[in-house]
């Protein structure tokens, strides 16, 4: 880590006296942390398995801010989805508590979780359209569950239908369009109570480029728009890489990981992922913080509990706004199969404005 | 005079099957619905239910048609006041009906990708919105079928029914037909079934068909 980020960093211990106990704490009262709109806190869940229970998450601590755009990438197996599902409870977490707008919802009851689920729209691999309804009757159903009157509904549908651009196809049925579409129609069907998250479980897995990048645009504009907060998960690098953010001065930059010291061309970068130690396991390492002169950031993001964080001063986690998703994962992920599995978050640049540090 | 035996052994079908069938999907229906939701994983889990309900359409569906009739002889005459004749032969044919349709129900219901149901969940749906917007909609094609199925096998149990007095289509051909040796009737009545039968079918898959948007 280079020096002018640490001194950014109000947590930087003066002295060695600071205790990993005490850092942590201080870490725990960051303020971004506390106005974080998604916040994972000692995550873990288990599955029974056909040969004995199976960690798929363990430990994740995590900090989603509002607006942003998150990206979560790795293996198929490597537990993404299940993170993601406990976000609106689709999964119960087997520890650890997740806290959405400062509110812990592990303890909602049926009403509290529908009235949840109605602030958070999710979208799926497979789109998951009711194939007897038409498209009309697919984005009206969430309002139509909700009681609101016939003319409202009226109005959002064709609002929506607008914005996902396609108000001309309110009457086929979900068989009669392609793939892209249907995507569009998840999309609208998941905006249509006006939800703060947006959660995309592999949306774009079952497309082509082409339309994966006007879904992804769509997602973009959506954001940018309505100031969504969307947390994206995707096991293709191209995704990521694609559209968003990266920029060439990135991509060939050099980029050091820290963890083993190694310096290397960022194009060719394989992430230094390293079985880390028990403490430390959910480390991936990839980019390098840039200096806050530079109006391109190239850092990265990783999922550590603040006391090994503290350890091991990685503090980009708490790091708010700018980082550059130059995601090189190889990441981790070696599913489910008992060995330490490890998941890369990372961010996506929100645009500059007058507030921002840099 | 043939003619006139023939069109009241068609009415006596048509109702005993009509109305049996038609009692069996108001009832098949929820209890489908109720075995699907309740099974492990089921959105209503409720294992004790799952288990009786599940134990007791078995009872009734291994019980072969026409030892059920004589079995039920008491219970039909609690209900209907009598043991023979096209109401007392409704009463087993229901009993018969219900939970084979409501077996044929449940695999349609069962296979409503999972998918559908995570993502209704998702949206913010109860329990019960998620049985009506989604299962059932979604299996409606399949329930159409096997409607169409109980329809057909419901027909056949009727000519058993005539065993005990109930009259219909099949009785005509038992009697006449078997007993009496007369083979034109038999025949005659045979192709009557066979048409009646065919329309059916048509008829239900066509309106599957129709239902089915995949």
């Amino acid at each position: 880590m280079n020096a002018s980020v640490q001194r950014q960093l109000p947590l930087e211990p003066t002295g060695a006296a600071h205790s990993a106990a005490h850092l942590a704490h201080q870490a725990e009262l960051h303020a971004d942390l506390n106005r974080a709109h998604v916040r994972f806190i000692n995550l873990g869940k288990t599955y029974q398995g056909q040969q004995g229970p199976v960690d798929a998450l363990q430990n994740i601590d995590l900090a989603i801010q509002r607006g942003e755009i998150f990206g979560i990438i790795g293996r198929s197996g490597a537990g993404k989805s299940s993170l993601i599902r406990t976000i609106n409870r689709l999964e119960q977490p087997s520890s650890g508590r997740v806290l959405i707008e400062q509110t812990d919802i592990g303890e909602f009851n049926e009403d509290k979780l529908v009235e949840l689920r109605r602030r958070i729209g999710m979208i799926f691999q497979h789109f998951n359209l009711m194939s007897a309804k038409t498209v009309w009757q697919n984005v009206e159903l969430p309002l139509k569950v909700a009681g609101v009157p016939k003319d409202q509904r009226q109005r959002k549908v064709t609002e929506l239908l607008e914005l996902v651009g396609l108000q001309d196809k309110h009457k086929a049925y979900p068989a009669q369009l392609s793939g892209g579409q249907k995507q569009r129609v998840g999309i609208a069907r998941a905006l249509v109570h006006d939800p703060a998250i947006l959660l995309c479980d592999e949306a774009t897995s079952a497309l082509d480029p082409e339309t994966t990048q006007s879904i992804l645009g769509l997602l973009r504009e959506i954001n940018q728009r309505l100031g969504l907060t969307i947390i994206l998960i995707t096991h293709e690098m191209a995704v990521i890489r694609g559209s968003w953010c990266l920029n060439k001065a990135a991509s060939s930059s050099k980029a050091r990981c820290g963890k083993c010291s190694v310096t290397r061309s960022m194009k060719s970068a394989k992430p230094c992922l390293r079985r880390c130690s028990m403490a430390c396991r959910k480390i991936c390492r990839h980019g390098l913080p840039s200096s806050p002169k530079r109006r391109k950031p190239r850092s990265y993001w990783i999922c550590t509990s603040p006391a090994t964080a503290a350890k091991n001063r990685i503090w980009q986690h708490y790091l708010p706004h700018w980082a550059v998703a130059s995601v090189c994962c190889k990441a981790a992920l070696s599913g489910f199969r008992g060995t330490p599995s490890a998941t890369c978050c990372c961010r996506w640049p929100t645009p500059p404005t007058a507030s921002t540090p840099y | 005079m043939w003619f006139d035996r023939l069109l009241q052994g068609a009415i006596d079908t048509f109702l005993m099957v009509g109305v049996s069938s038609f009692i069996a999907l108001v009832l098949g229906i929820p209890l489908a619905v109720i075995l699907v939701t309740s099974g492990k994983g089921g959105i209503y889990e409720a294992p004790a239910i799952n288990q009786v309900l599940g134990g007791f359409v078995n009872l009734f569906r291994s019980i072969p048609f026409l030892i059920l009739m004589v079995a039920l002889i008491p219970f039909t005459r609690m209900i209907v006041g009598t043991t023979y004749g096209v109401w007392a032969a409704v009463v087993p044919l229901t009993i018969a009906a219900t939970p084979f349709f409501a077996r044929i129900a449940e695999v349609s219901l069962r296979e409503v990708d999972h998918g559908l149901i995570e993502a209704a969940q998702a949206m913010g749906c109860r329990r019960w919105h998620i049985v009506w917007h989604v299962l059932l909609p979604e299996a409606l094609p399949g329930i159409v079928g096997g409607f169409t199925i109980t329809l057909v096998t419901m027909i056949n149990s009727s000519a058993m029914a005539g065993a005990i007095g109930a009259g219909g289509l099949g009785d005509i051909a038992y009697r006449y037909g078997y007993q009496r040796f007369d083979s034109q009737i038999m025949l005659t009545v045979i192709v009557l079934l066979v048409i009646l039968v065919a329309v059916i079918q048509l008829g239900g898959d066509r309106l599957a068909r129709g239902l089915n948007k995949r």
